[in-house]
């Protein structure tokens, strides 16, 4: 297995939004997605996704429903709103202008200064 | 927008608290009950599938904790309980209790009685047109000549004058006479205060009469008006 990273400090609300935006899943499909998505190796301790789904539905970004899961069991879907949509891009913009702007500086050799 | 979406969730969540409540107790169960599911099936023998699923979840109490927080539904319950904590103590302690709102009685009755009188002598603008224009200038000791009066300063000029001054008076009614102080005041004109006086009527002044100088007097610099 490759290495894990621990989670960056506020990410984890970008990448709840963006495996919101794929398919409306519960909240242990959350973190499935992002295991998937991320090829498992991104470490999230389990129960700190609730606080961040029950913040991102108290700001209006994502919406909930209980429905019924896979193997028939009652399950609490979450689903992104039109407000939820926007954030989306406009952090996953910002995130990628800064990633983008560490690697550089991060990859400056001597000869470049 | 996410403000009305704030309140508008935790409305709704402080509303239903009991069934706020019960759901996320049946979520995060859930969740854990899933997981369990999950590693069962990779050959893991329940119960200790039960007590792994447990572990990665976290604690769980902390998580709730963090979910009530996360939609401020904690809000409402727990500003009661330290209302109902404090009526407690203050009922326990009947003499502190006594002196804090005593304390407190006086330190707003000062407050209030010192801001009124700074709002009325200080703060509250002059009932005249342009109050922000008005200067006062007076001659300590009036014998010094107006030479001493000059500053460095350029003065401003000075559009209108008028002018006050104590008199001395003894008014004698009855015996024996009563030392008092009149104060006559001459404004120029009625345009330059465009005020008149509460009770009573202002009285015109002659120009022969020993008051002040009637009708605008334009650009007399500070330094040279002398009363």
């Amino acid at each position: 297995m490759p290495d894990r990273l621990d989670l960056l400090q506020g990410t984890l609300d970008l990448l709840i939004l963006k495996a919101l935006s794929l398919s409306p899943l519960h909240g242990y499909g959350v973190l499935l997605r992002i295991q998937q998505i991320s090829s498992d190796r991104l470490e999230i301790q389990q129960g700190s996704l609730y606080p961040a789904l029950y913040r991102l539905e108290h700001q209006g970004l994502i919406a909930s429903e209980w429905g019924e899961s896979d193997n028939k069991r009652k399950a609490k879907y979450y689903r992104l709103t039109a407000a939820g949509r926007r954030q989306l891009r406009s952090e996953a913009e910002k995130w990628s202008q800064m990633a983008g702007l560490m690697a550089s500086i991060l990859s400056t050799t001597p000869e470049q200064i | 927008m996410t403000f009305l979406a704030r309140l508008r969730s935790w409305w709704r969540a402080t509303r239903h608290a009991s069934r706020t409540e019960s759901d996320m107790n049946a979520e995060l169960r859930a969740h854990i009950a899933a997981h369990a599911e999950s590693l069962i099936a990779t050959g893991i023998p329940p119960a200790e599938a039960r007590r792994r699923a447990e572990l990665e979840f976290g604690p769980l109490t902390q998580t709730m904790e963090a979910c009530r927080a996360a939609r401020a539904t904690n809000l409402l319950p727990s500003l009661m309980q330290d209302l109902a904590f404090g009526l407690r103590m203050l009922r326990k302690n009947p003499g502190f209790a006594a002196l804090s709102v005593i304390t407190l009685a006086l330190g707003i009755g000062a407050t209030t009685a010192v801001f009124s009188l700074v709002n009325g002598v200080l703060l509250r603008a002059l009932p005249y047109r342009n109050p922000d224009r008005l200067v006062y200038l007076y001659q300590p000791i009036p014998t010094l000549p107006a030479s001493r009066w000059k500053s460095g300063a350029r003065p401003t000029p000075i559009s209108t004058t008028g002018r006050a001054k104590a008199v001395p008076l003894r008014v004698s009614p009855f015996s024996p006479p009563t030392a008092a102080t009149s104060r006559s005041m001459a404004l120029p004109s009625a345009s330059t205060a465009r005020a008149s006086p509460a009770i009573s009527f202002t009285l015109s002044v002659s120009p022969r009469s020993s008051a002040a100088p009637s009708g605008p007097m334009t650009t007399a610099p500070a330094t040279t008006t002398s009363p």
